[in-house]
């Protein structure tokens, strides 16, 4: 497998000095070469509470791709597939701390929420005001009664947005943790994969799979999922799925759902599509309303091939919210057609 | 502490292939102009194949693991490391790397019992770096607890005052190293089931094995004082890129000693020599000395402590 890289050693740095001199949304922080910041102006820096989150690389866009007015404040960029170290998202908060306070957001997973409560109980100790806010989506990973084992996946991105924009608007520390745990008792996902992605660190598949399966439920990194399923048309497999989530968490007839279909990084936008159109269909058809929609690849894992299935059930903010503007490299306008 | 019946049967004898850019650059150069971008994935791949069918548990690494899992034989207990990579340490205060692509919770799904974790441990370092290590054992113990997975830590220690680690100084210091280690981790906020400890002495400066700075006798005590610095918990014993001829001595001197070991975990010191047999001839060549010397010196190691 041929990937595009100098060497092993520079190549997440590389990288970030691409996006920075790319994008006058984001630059370097100051503390460390690896933290993203957001490089405009916020109108009231001492009213705002700063957004943060830390993840391995290899992911991209998501998060540095969501630095920007309306979203995060920073991105704590770790190595390939590593949690960055709490020295590291440590070295984040510090960066863009303010008076308002500090709320890192951790998308679960063993490392980033290990290093995560350690950075926040080493801020802690400097006098500054953190509060971390874990994130987790993904139903088939823990079943429903054991919902904070579950991981995060791409209806992170829900909290990301939602918090972001009212964090723009001004909302304290404490009434952002409340938004952010309501907006992820709303929000479940699941995902299938249809074929590997390639670890840039091994050169090697991250897994196998039969040319005729699809892997339901697998994690973003091809971690264990739900099982295996025959390829079939998209409208089956999409049926199946949204059967799955709405059973793991009713939405009631008449009710919103705003939706993310989310590639893995190999599949196509037509395949997307596709997979939206499918997944409208199968909402329509049980009476709930498919809002505010966002398609593309945006939490991706190489050339891995599959997509994921995000809803949330809304409510008039967090709608609100979710489409307000914003302006980072690569989060997409939201729009709301219903409304 | 998760009870995994069937692992901590007495005794263990492992095999560990979770070293990263460490064995990969060491193929490189072993293999110089025919080096290919699989030759790390190929020589795990080897030893899988060739040795998991005689030990009764071996240690893959998370980048590669998952990959290498379908290979075990049967009957063999899958060990996988819960670290980015073993040879990248995060910064000064030298915090094992953590994987984000892969859960404590994840384990159990990939048909794995047993998770591996490893730290650098300065006993002498200041509280609060040690502070902040304690605490991330206790939250990979409690992950384990939660998930159902054997916890097996592996403390390496180190001193600043004394940085060569293969210096007279350092294997002066290292019985009081070793057996401190293991005594703060045995204590039970650890949920640790299995503690991998390095040999307390360093075998150049033992008499009979190098140098005679140490005597026979307190190298046994040695041994004893830090193995009963475990208390109830397991320990076996990781040969930390010593020979083969010193680890059979040490796990030798180990059992003279009296000391009631679990077992051992062994890697180089059964495999490193087939790194020069890949380079020069080949795979197939390897695979043939993993089938060979490979698995007699593992059967040696095991007649050792059964």
């Amino acid at each position: 497998m041929k990937k595009l890289f100098n060497s092993a050693e520079r190549m997440v740095d590389d990288m970030i000095d691409g996006y920075v001199a790319a994008y006058p949304q984001v630059r370097r922080g100051a503390q460390d070469a690896r933290v993203v910041v957001r490089a405009r102006q916020v109108k009231d820096p001492a009213r705002k509470v700063v957004l943060l989150i830390g993840n391995g690389s290899g992911h991209e866009p998501i998060a540095m791709g969501f630095v920007g007015a309306g979203l995060l404040d920073a991105n704590v960029v770790g190595d390939v597939f590593a949690a960055p170290s709490a020295d590291l998202i440590l070295d984040g908060i510090r960066e863009v701390a303010g008076p308002a306070g500090v709320l890192l957001l951790i998308s679960q997973h063993s490392g980033d929420m290990i290093n995560g409560r350690a950075a926040v109980m080493l801020a802690e100790e400097e006098g500054l005001k953190v509060r971390a806010l874990p994130m987790y989506d993904d139903i088939s990973s823990a079943p429903r009664d054991r919902l904070h084992d579950r991981r995060g996946a791409p209806g992170t991105m829900f909290v990301y947005k939602i918090l972001g924009a009212a964090a723009e608007q001004g909302m304290d520390l404490d009434a952002l943790v409340a938004l952010g745990e309501a907006v992820r008792a709303r929000t479940t996902t699941l995902a299938a994969a249809a074929s590997p992605g390639i670890s840039p660190l091994t050169g090697k598949p991250m897994f196998c799979l039969p040319d005729d399966e699809i892997y339901l439920g697998m994690g973003v990194h091809g971690e264990p999922g739900i099982g295996r399923v025959k390829v079939g048309p998209a409208g089956d497999l999409v049926e199946r799925m949204v059967a799955a989530l709405l059973a793991d968490r009713p939405i009631a007839r008449g009710a919103k759902a705003a939706v993310i279909v989310n590639g893995m990084g190999g599949t196509t936008l037509m395949e997307l599509l596709t997979v939206y159109r499918e997944t409208r269909a199968a909402l329509t058809r049980r009476g709930i309303d498919a809002v505010a929609p966002m398609i593309g690849s945006y939490v991706t894992t190489q050339e891995m091939a599959g997509f994921s299935i995000s809803l949330l059930e809304p409510d008039k903010r967090m709608l609100d919210l979710w489409c307000a503007p914003s302006d980072s490299p690569f989060f997409p306008r939201i729009e709301d057609h219903t409304a | 502490m998760t009870a995994n019946g069937s692992f901590l049967k007495k005794p263990i004898c492992g095999v560990a292939v979770d070293q990263g850019s460490g064995l990969e650059k060491a193929l490189r150069e072993a293999r110089g102009p025919a080096a290919a971008p699989d030759d790390l994935f190929r020589f795990k791949r080897l030893v899988v194949e060739a040795l998991s069918g005689q030990a009764t548990t071996l240690l893959v690494d998370a980048a590669h693991g998952r990959e290498l899992l379908p290979h075990f034989a049967p009957g063999c207990e899958k060990m996988l490391a819960f670290e980015a990579d073993v040879y990248r340490i995060s910064n000064e205060d030298r915090i094992t790397v953590l994987p984000d692509n892969l859960s404590v919770s994840d384990y159990p799904g990939l048909g794995v019992r047993v998770l591996k974790f490893f730290l650098y441990f300065g006993p002498r370092d200041p509280a609060e770096i040690n502070e902040r290590k304690f605490a991330l054992v206790a939250d990979i113990g409690r992950q384990c607890s939660a998930a159902g997975v054997t916890f097996l830590f592996e403390p390496i220690v180190y001193d600043r005052a004394v940085p060569d680690g293969a210096s007279f100084d350092f294997a002066a210091l290292k019985p009081q190293l070793v057996t401190e280690a293991t005594r703060i981790f045995a204590d039970s906020r650890f949920e640790i089931d299995v503690l991998k400890v390095e040999v307390p002495v360093n075998l150049n400066f033992v008499e009979g094995f190098g140098e005679p700075a140490m005597s026979r006798e307190d190298a046994e005590a040695a041994f004893r004082r830090a193995a009963d610095a475990a208390g109830d918990i397991p320990i076996v014993y990781l040969s930390a890129g010593v020979t083969f001829e010193q680890f059979e001595g040490a796990l030798g001197l180990a059992r003279t000693a009296g000391v009631d070991m679990a077992g051992f975990m062994c890697g180089r010191a059964i495999w490193s020599d087939a790194i020069a047999v890949y380079g020069a001839e080949g795979p197939e060549a390897a695979e043939a000395w993993m089938r060979g010397p490979g698995r007699e010196r593992l059967a040696r190691l095991t007649a050792v402590v059964s």
